[in-house]
């Protein structure tokens, strides 16, 4: 079951990839496309703090990220390599996002919020994924559980 | 453990080749210098096409014109510029790289029209794409797009009048007429060289061809000889749809008639060329109106409307504008008044745009 999670958000990441591809392709190659996008940019900078949304999700972002160094970084004795690749892909979708969000803007990209969206949620479940991977102490070498060190 | 490194391989993969995707946004093709150099290079046969000169107020202009001014026979030749009129970067506008009219630059609507409601850009705007594509209000613009009905080129022309270019142009019938009659295409892509020369007036030297949404709100209400005419579709009119997947409202501002739509070809011909002023005069007398009252056109974002408006244009008629916010800007206000239905029968509905239904975007 838990297996099974790991695979169905691994799959809903790399959608969350491809779909920000997607998107990105027809808003510069379909003129419908990029007028739906720009019209709910404009619709939702007009209903929501779209720059304080973007601050918070960084911040989110940001904080979880942390968090899983900071439990990655605990479980020095019994880190496994999938636990580094978890870490590591981790860092990769949240540097990503708040890459993306700083560097670019609505102005230089119409699809902005769309992609950006997309970035938050992928390395949000990454973050999740893997923290949840590291608490629950499934990686860990000895396959224990957190508190119950196998050595 | 393969599995999940091949995974974070593919993720990075897609991650890098979308930001290499962003990043081109505004990129033009490394070879374009190159590929001009060696189109300039190429001999060609000497052309020798003639064509009767045209009135200056003349728009919709035959092949046989354009080739003629090409090739040195116009009056016209002596300053002109040819734009490829299409929504779009260049680089993502295959049909101009494939095959596009000897000189000519392409012209990406977006140049000219604001994202808030794709109404005409600023006048500072305007006057710098002037600049960059080498314009005056002296030189002589054709402008084509793929075909009659597309009318890309009609908006880009619109713009260009407004803007105080004295001599603009249409190809009739856009690429499809030039290929028809057999003129050759050039391949790659042209750059616009800037001119530092001055435009020549104050942008927009004709402010008075284009209705801004306050001033068609005061005409409706306070000039009786006033005629708003719709050129959408009568599934658009009558407020089945809203005719783009975009806009969730359907309807017309109270008090419109419906003039045809451009995009189903009632403005040309068989062979694709424009119709004339007896076309449109017949489309109005429908509505009860004629080329005596004060009209401005109108559709869902000011292209389709710039055909009518081009057509009273060069017959002569100072009556005619274009209102250039159309049904999108007009459905952005919830007190706006609007007609759901054919006014002329018993079933037209009027009511506000914030009692509107929000399920009429085009599917």
């Amino acid at each position: 079951m838990r297996k099974a999670l790991y695979i169905i958000a691994s799959v809903f990441e790399i959608a969350l990839l491809a779909g920000a591809y997607i998107i990105q392709y027809f808003t510069r190659r379909k003129m419908g496309m990029a007028r739906y996008v720009v019209y709910k940019n404009h619709g939702w900078e007009s209903k929501y703090p779209m720059e304080l949304l973007q601050y918070a999700g960084v911040a989110v972002i940001a904080v979880l990220t942390i968090l899983v160094t900071v439990t990655y970084m605990k479980h020095k004795k019994q880190r496994s390599v999938r636990m580094t690749v978890m870490l590591a892909a981790t860092i990769l979708l949240s540097a990503l996002y708040i890459g993306f969000t700083f560097i670019s803007g609505t102005d230089s990209l119409r699809a902005y919020y769309f992609i950006g969206g997309m970035f938050a949620l992928a390395a949000l479940v990454q973050a999740a994924k893997a923290l949840l991977r590291m608490v629950l102490g499934r990686d860990l070498k000895t396959g224990a559980v957190k508190g119950k060190k196998g050595k | 453990m393969k599995k999940r490194v091949m995974s974070m391989l593919l993720i990075a993969a897609m991650a890098l080749s979308l930001l290499a995707g962003c990043g081109s946004e505004s990129g033009e093709a490394d070879d374009t210098k190159e590929q001009k150099e060696e189109q300039e290079e190429e001999t060609e046969e000497p052309s020798d096409v003639k064509a009767d000169p045209v009135d200056q107020k003349k728009v919709y202009v035959t092949p046989e014109w354009v080739q003629s001014v090409i090739d040195g026979n116009q009056d016209e030749s002596e300053n002109y510029v040819i734009l490829e009129c299409a929504w779009g970067e260049t680089a993502d506008d295959p049909a101009y790289e494939e095959g596009h009219i000897k000189g000519a630059f392409h012209m990406n609507t977006d140049s000219v029209e604001s994202e808030e409601f794709w109404n005409i850009r600023t006048p500072e705007e305007i006057e710098k794409l002037m600049a960059d594509y080498g314009i005056t209000k002296d030189t002589t613009v054709i402008c084509y797009g793929d075909t009659g009905t597309n009318s890309a080129d009609d908006r880009v022309a619109v713009t260009l009048l407004w803007a105080g270019v004295e001599n603009v142009k249409c190809l009739d019938g856009g690429m499809e007429a030039w290929t028809k009659a057999g003129y050759e295409a050039e391949e790659g892509i042209n750059e616009p060289e800037a001119t530092a020369e001055e435009f020549g007036v104050t942008v927009p030297a004709h402010p008075e061809y284009v209705l801004s949404i306050e001033d068609v709100k005061d005409k409706l209400k306070n000039d009786d000889n006033f005629r708003l005419v719709s050129i959408r579709s009568q599934a658009e009119f009558t407020g089945e749809t809203s005719g783009y997947g975009y806009i969730d409202r359907a309807g017309e501002p109270k008090g419109a008639i419906w003039g045809h739509d451009t995009d189903d070809g009632s403005y040309n011909k068989e062979d694709g060329t424009t119709v004339g002023i007896d076309v449109l005069e017949g489309f109005l007398s429908e509505s009860d109106a004629s080329m005596e009252n004060e009209l401005s056109f109108y559709c869902g974002t000011g292209w389709r409307a710039c055909i009518p408006f081009l057509i009273c244009y060069e017959n002569g008629y100072t009556n005619a504008t274009l209102y250039d916010g159309g049904w999108f800007q007009w459905q952005m206000e919830d007190d706006n008044e609007v007609q759901v239905g054919d006014p002329a029968g018993d079933s037209c509905e009027y009511t506000t745009v914030g009692k509107l239904p929000t399920d009429k975007a085009a599917k």
